[in-house]
This record gives structure tokens, C-alpha cells and sequence, in this order.
């Protein structure tokens, strides 16, 4: 009895789109025969290794694994694909494409982890499938069991990274999001390659490097799954609200601690490596940059549902409206962050004695200063043109002001010669590249110039929204 | 409940799809949406529904914008599309309590409301087969069942009747009655009109975009420019009572009816223009033994209101 009362929670508890898929799944017969196809290849490989002279080679094993795990992650980008291309038909379509799950009240958390759980699940089925045949290879020699575990995991979680990807550009519902994932599975398939030339595993790229990527990667998975959840959610609600905190959490107290935590762990800490203020301080100025950046694509006031909903408390409505879906509100936060990130190392008796946080804190500022800019020209342009999108105008700024001087720099200055050099060349004033250079005080100066452009060209729209966020409290 | 539409206005590219349409209908009321293809219709149910986003508008349902809250809209709205989407490796029952779960049922609440669906909407026999086996009159009624999962208050159905029987229509009539009573609003799309006229109590008529009417059936009859028809039944000389009226002042036209000793004859003026005119008729000799108002059927208010409406 009691265990039927489990079964039944267990039941409630699932995600009605993991339930769905997974039926659907299950009654598809395309799809069970791709799955027997795949373990019908897996067996005609080790029929075909078992019965050559190749039984004599002593890398038989690792050549097997590699094949096994080539098959795995061509499946996963098909599965990506696949899965992105349904998601976009989905979100754009009318008649038989559409799907009926967003006129039903499932929250955008449940319908984005529903979406990610179901592409998650079939990808372990097709990783339990080629799990037998991965300890087959470890009995033909050649490849360790550690190497075998550690390979397949990373790859197993780049396609975790790579399924959030698609299932994000599909979203967007724009065709561009769906022509561009075939690079990225590309790439992903490039990187199993690497991965799988045991090479990789020398001084250079050590075990701490591989795990570490894994954990960026998982990372990027999650902030993509907020992502997903903000483009599926309600344009006048807080859609941004998970997005930022978890920039914020992981920026601020996951990354530092697990950096410190795997630096002590590998005993690789070395004098004059990254100490906990400023790795603290890097990964801050990381967040911060992306706030700013995603906040020049926010409508640029909180909507009316979200001024309803933040509390009466002034200062607990000042922090809710912090973390609300608005320009002139992801700016301002962007603001305060940037300047803790800034100004704690003055406050620290630690020493610095790497450029690498000026140099952020540098790019930072840039960054500042190009949101302050598109939301400046997108409030002018959409007089005029209303239909035009705040992700256009910020790209054209990004454009304008780094990639054109990039270019500039790279077919007339000899960049790699001119950051060898005293003084950054004028190209490079307007963008990041200035830090580069030994000098890196003028790029210093022209990131704060820009971060301040950016408040100064907004600031009536800032005065606005800040009295906007308080007058109904 | 009441859904109301106001000022919807939704382009693509530079065709007009919904040009400043406003409407409402109450809680128990069941509206015909009606209108040429490419009118609008569809677009608008999509909006309703929280599924498209209008350029400018907005539609409140229950006090609750459904662009601030769609989430709340969408356990007040149930949609039923002109063809059932996608998912076809699925059976019916496992579709249906998909929905049901995302409705937010859990345990015995589930299970009851899925026995509950599936007996109003007599899908018991169907339930173990797979959603691409089923005919698309089936599918529609799957697709019926699906919309009302959440016990909805508003329910939009866009062509619900397609593809359906005559006798499966019927029961559609009957269902949408009963939902009617039960206080749920209807707003049904459909070309054929004598169907929408047996089951309505109002209208809203687009052309390309353009709201031409909207209202209870009854009214839109009555305020009909100025104009009403009757239906005389004559005991003796019916091409002289014919001859007589076609003379009068008020008398548009005169018209043997399809029933032997019967003329139809529309008039300018209103009811008691009407009875003053038969009191003449009677006085000057004719045998008048009884005459009716003849409403104008869905059909031709439907054509008189699009006769060129908008250019």
C-alpha cells in the first residue's frame, strides 16, 4: 500500500512533458528502431574486432571506445538537432506545428525542464546503450577505466550543454537560431574528437583543465535553461528574475568557492596565482557584463504587473525591483556590482599581483558602456521604427565599436606586434582591445569614459524609471 | 465571467489581420465568430487563447489582461484549433491526461476528472487507440476534450464542426448547450452558418481585419437598417393583395412565397409599420388571414453586412 501511495506521488511529481515524451517515446517505432540500429552497429563492431588480426593490436580497445563514443555524440547532435527544430515548429507554428502545451497554465520552469528532462532522458538511453560496449572496449586493452569514465562523462555533459543550446535557439523561433546549431554540433563533435586523442591528457590540458570545463559546462547549461525559462515566460512578467540571481549566486559565491575549492584540492596553488579577492572579483565583473548586456534587450520600463507585484517596504521593494525585467533596472544593478567588484580590493589588505581583474573590471566597464548605448539608440530608433529589437541595435553597437576596430587593427596594425607596444593605437580606444596593450592605463580611462557615456545618454530614462519603481509604493 | 476583446489590432508584414477589433460576449452566451477566409478569425482566437500576441490591444478575460496574465487567462480559456497538432505516437487517454496534468490535477483529482472528460465528451470507446489512427472527426472530439481538461469558463473553438458527421454534429449542438448552461462563454468559428444560427444567441462579423458587427443575434436582426419582412397568408385573389401592396409607399418588394397562398414582402419601417399595414390591407377588402415577421436568417445578415462592407 504504502508502496502504491509512492508510486502515486512519485507519479504527480513528474513532469507532465517528461511523462508525455517519454510515452511517445516509447510508442514510437521510428525511434526503437534507430535505438536497435545503433545497438545492432555496436555489436557488428566488436563482431568485426574480435574476428580480424586487429584482436592483435594493443590499442584495439582504445579504437573501440572512440568508435563507440563517435556514434554517441553524432546520436546527441542528431538528437539536439532534432529536438531544436521540433521546439521551433513549436513555438512558430500554426496548424499541425503548434503545440497546444502554451495555452495550458504549466509555468515556463516546468515547460523549459520539462523540454531539457525529455531530451535528457533519451540521451541516457542512448548512453546506457553504449555503456556496455565502452567496458567491452576496457577488456580489449588499450584504454583505462578511469580514461573510459572521465571521457564519457565529459562528452555525456557537453551534450547536456549542447541539447539546452538548441532547445535556446529553437525558442528564439527565428530560422537564424536553427541554420547556426549545426555549427555548434559541429564544434562539439570536433571537441569529442580532441577529447578522445588521449594527447589532450598531458602537462598541458591536465585532469583539473577537463573538469573544470565540465563545470563551466553544466554551468552554461543552467544559465541556459534560464534563459529558455525567460523566453518562455510572460513578456510583462519578472521573466528575468531566475536569470539574474543565478548569474549573481553563481558569480559571486559558486565560482570563486569551487575555483579555491579545486585550486587546494589539485594542490596547484602557486604564489602569484589567482587569491580569493580576485578571482572573487573576476567572475563578479563576468556577471556583471552579462547583466548589463541582457538588460539592453529588456522592454525599458517594469512592466505594470511587475510594479503590482514588488512588495510596499521601501527597501525591499528597491532590492525586488533590482532583480526585475526592465533596462533602466538591470542597469542600475549592473551599476552597483560592477562598483563592489571594483572597489573591494581597496578595501582588502591583499595584494594584487595580477592584471588579469584591471583587465576585467576593464571589460566590464566597456561592456557598461555598449548597454548604455544600445538602450540609448533604441529608445530614439523605436520613435521612428517601432518593430526594431533591442538584440539589433546591441549587436550593431557591439559591431561598431569592437569588431570594426578588431578588423582594422588586425589588417593595418599587426595586432599581435602592437600589444607588444607601449601605447594602444586609437582603433582600440573604444573597445576592450585597449587592455591588451602593456599600457593599460589609456584602455582603463576608456572604459570608464564609456561606462559613463552609457549613464549619461540614459540618465533622463534612468531618473524616470527610478521615480517610476517608488511612486506607487 | 465576461471575455472581453478591445482594440486588437495584429499585422503581419503589411497585411492587416485584425484592424481595432472589439467585442464581448458574457458568461453564458455563445457567439458566432463568422466572417470570409482571411477575415481575421483565426488570428484573433490565437490571441484569445494567449497563443499570438497583438500589436496593440488587449483582451481581458475575467478582469485579467491576458498579456499581463497569461498564465491566469489560461486556466479560464480552453482552445480547440481547427485540426489537432502534432503528437500522433499517442494514445488518446495518454494525451488527454497530459493535459490534465499540466491543468494541475494530481492523484484521485486525475483520475476523476479524466473518467469525467471522457464521459462527457464520449470518449470512453476511444480512449486505447492511437491519436493517428482516429478519424479527424474523432480527432476533433479528442481535441474538444482536450479544451475543456481544466473545466474552462471561456471556450474559443475554431471550426469545431469540420470534418464531423451530421450525427456527431448534433451532439456537438448538444454539448455546447449544455456548456452554455452551465455558464461557460463560447465564442465557435464556422462557414456553415445554418449550423452557428441553431446554436448562437449572438455574433461578431469580421471582414479583412474589420470588426462589421458584433452582438446578441436578436439585436442585430432588429436594428437592421430600418427594414423588416413579413410573411402574408391570403384566402382568395393573391396576385391582387401581391398588386395592392406593391403599390404602397413603405413596400421595398412583394414575392410569392414557397407555401401556396403565401406573400413575402419586406417593408421600410418597423413592427408597428407592419400591423398598420395589414390593418389596411384588411380594410380595403383583402381577405387577410394571418401574417408573420419573418427574422432574417444568419445567412443573410451575414451577406448583408459583408455585401461590400469594406474595400
Amino acid at each position: 500500500m504504502r508502496i502504491a501511495t509512492l508510486a502515486n506521488w512519485l507519479d504527480d511529481c513528474c513532469n507532465p512533458i517528461l511523462v508525455k515524451e517519454l510515452r511517445q517515446f516509447l510508442h514510437n517505432r521510428a525511434m526503437l528502431t534507430v535505438m536497435g540500429g545503433l545497438l545492432a552497429v555496436q555489436l557488428g563492431g566488436i563482431y568485426f574486432s574480435l574476428t580480424r588480426e586487429l584482436t592483435e593490436s594493443v590499442s584495439l580497445g582504445r579504437l573501440f571506445f572512440q568508435g563507440d563514443m563517435l556514434i554517441f555524440a553524432s546520436c546527441s547532435g542528431v538528437l539536439s538537432f532534432l529536438g531544436a527544430l521540433r521546439f521551433f515548429r513549436e513555438r512558430r507554428g500554426r496548424g499541425q506545428g503548434q503545440d497546444l502545451v502554451f495555452t495550458t497554465p504549466l509555468s515556463p520552469f516546468r515547460l523549459a525542464w520539462g523540454k531539457f528532462l525529455s531530451a535528457v532522458v533519451m540521451e541516457l538511453q542512448i548512453y546506457a546503450l553504449c555503456l556496455p560496449f565502452m567496458m567491452i572496449s576496457y577488456y580489449l586493452r588499450g584504454i583505462g577505466l578511469m580514461e573510459i569514465l572521465l571521457i564519457s562523462s565529459l562528452i555525456f555533459i557537453y551534450a547536456l550543454l549542447l541539447i539546452a543550446l538548441g532547445l535556446c535557439l529553437g525558442a528564439t523561433g527565428f530560422r537564424m537560431g536553427i541554420l547556426v546549431l549545426p555549427g555548434f554540433i559541429a564544434l562539439y563533435l570536433f571537441w569529442t574528437c580532441l577529447l578522445l586523442d588521449g594527447r589532450f591528457f598531458g602537462p598541458i590540458f591536465g585532469i583539473l583543465f577537463w573538469i573544470r570545463g565540465a563545470v563551466f559546462a553544466l554551468w552554461s547549461c543552467g544559465f541556459l535553461l534560464t534563459v529558455l525559462q525567460s523566453m518562455l515566460g510572460c513578456s510583462a512578467g519578472n521573466r528575468i528574475f531566475v536569470m539574474r540571481i543565478y548569474l549573481l549566486l553563481s558569480a559571486f559565491l559558486v565560482a570563486p568557492l569551487f575555483y579555491e575549492l579545486t585550486e587546494r584540492v589539485s594542490r596547484l596553488s602557486f604564489a602569484g596565482g589567482m587569491l580569493s579577492l580576485p578571482s572573487w572579483e573576476t567572475y563578479g565583473l563576468y556577471a556583471t557584463g552579462a547583466i548589463v548586456l541582457i538588460a539592453a534587450v529588456e522592454p525599458l520600463l517594469p512592466s505594470r504587473r511587475i510594479l503590482i507585484a514588488a512588495p510596499g517596504n521601501r527597501l525591499l521593494r528597491g532590492i525586488y525591483l533590482l532583480f526585475s525585467s526592465s533596462s533602466v533596472n538591470g542597469l542600475t544593478l549592473g551599476w552597483i556590482c560592477g562598483l563592489i567588484c571594483v572597489l573591494a580590493p581597496f578595501a582588502s589588505s591583499e595584494e594584487y599581483s595580477s592584471q588579469l581583474p584591471y583587465a576585467v573590471a576593464g571589460t566590464a566597464g566597456y561592456l557598461m558602456g555598449y548597454a548604455g548605448i544600445a538602450i540609448f539608440l533604441r529608445r530614439k530608433l523605436q520613435r521612428r521604427w517601432p518593430r526594431i529589437s533591442g538584440f539589433s541595435v546591441l549587436l550593431t553597437v557591439f559591431l561598431v565599436l569592437y569588431a570594426i576596430p578588431m578588423v582594422y587593427l588586425t589588417l593595418y596594425e599587426d595586432y599581435i606586434y602592437c600589444s607588444m607596444v607601449w601605447t594602444p593605437p586609437w582603433a582600440s580606444w573604444f573597445s576592450p582591445l585597449a587592455l591588451h596593450y602593456q599600457n593599460a592605463r589609456p584602455g582603463c580611462i576608456g572604459a570608464l569614459s564609456c561606462a559613463l557615456t552609457g549613464v549619461i545618454l540614459n540618465w533622463p530614462l534612468l531618473y524616470r524609471g527610478w521615480r517610476r519603481n517608488f511612486r506607487d509604493s | 465571467m465576461k471575455l472581453e476583446v478591445n482594440e486588437l489590432t495584429r499585422s503581419f508584414g503589411k497585411v492587416m489581420a485584425l484592424d481595432h477589433v472589439s467585442f464581448s460576449i458574457d458568461s453564458g452566451c455563445v457567439y458566432g465568430f463568422i466572417g470570409p477566409n482571411g477575415a481575421g478569425k483565426t488570428t484573433a482566437m490565437r490571441i484569445i487563447a494567449t497563443l499570438d500576441q497583438p500589436d496593440s490591444g488587449d483582451v481581458i478575460c475575467d478582469g485579467f489582461s491576458v498579456l499581463d496574465y497569461p498564465e491566469r487567462a489560461r486556466r479560464l480559456i480552453g482552445y480547440m484549433p481547427d485540426t489537432l497538432p502534432g503528437s500522433n505516437d499517442i494514445l488518446v487517454w495518454e494525451y488527454l491526461d497530459f493535459f490534465i496534468r499540466c491543468a494541475g490535477f494530481r492523484g484521485a483529482a486525475r483520475r476523476r476528472q479524466m473518467a469525467h472528460i471522457e464521459e462527457f465528451t464520449q470518449l470512453g470507446l476511444l480512449r486505447g487507440k492511437y491519436l493517428r489512427d482516429l478519424s479527424r472527426g474523432m480527432k476533433q472530439r479528442v481535441s474538444l476534450a482536450r479544451a475543456l481538461v481544466h473545466n474552462p469558463r471561456i471556450l474559443i473553438l475554431d471550426e469545431p464542426t469540420s470534418g464531423l458527421d451530421p450525427r456527431a454534429r448534433l451532439e456537438l449542438r448538444d454539448l455546447l448547450r449544455e456548456l452554455a448552461q452551465n455558464g461557460v462563454a463560447i465564442l465557435i468559428s464556422s462557414h456553415i452558418l445554418e449550423e452557428l444560427e441553431g446554436i448562437c444567441n449572438g455574433v461578431v462579423v469580421l471582414e479583412r481585419g474589420r470588426l462589421l458587427s458584433a452582438g446578441p443575434l436578436q439585436s442585430l436582426r432588429r436594428a437592421e437598417d430600418g427594414f423588416i419582412q413579413l410573411e402574408v397568408s391570403v384566402d382568395g385573389d393573391l396576385d391582387g393583395t401581391g398588386l395592392y401592396l406593391q403599390e404602397h409607399p413603405v413596400v421595398v418588394w412583394v414575392r410569392h412565397s414557397a407555401s401556396p397562398g403565401q406573400l413575402v414582402l419586406k417593408l421600410r419601417g418597423d413592427s408597428s409599420t407592419g400591423t398598420r399595414l395589414m390593418a389596411e390591407l384588411i380594410e380595403s377588402g383583402h381577405r387577410v388571414i394571418g401574417f408573420r415577421r419573418i427574422d432574417r436568417n444568419l445567412e443573410d445578415l451575414f451577406m448583408h453586412l459583408t455585401a461590400g462592407a469594406v474595400q
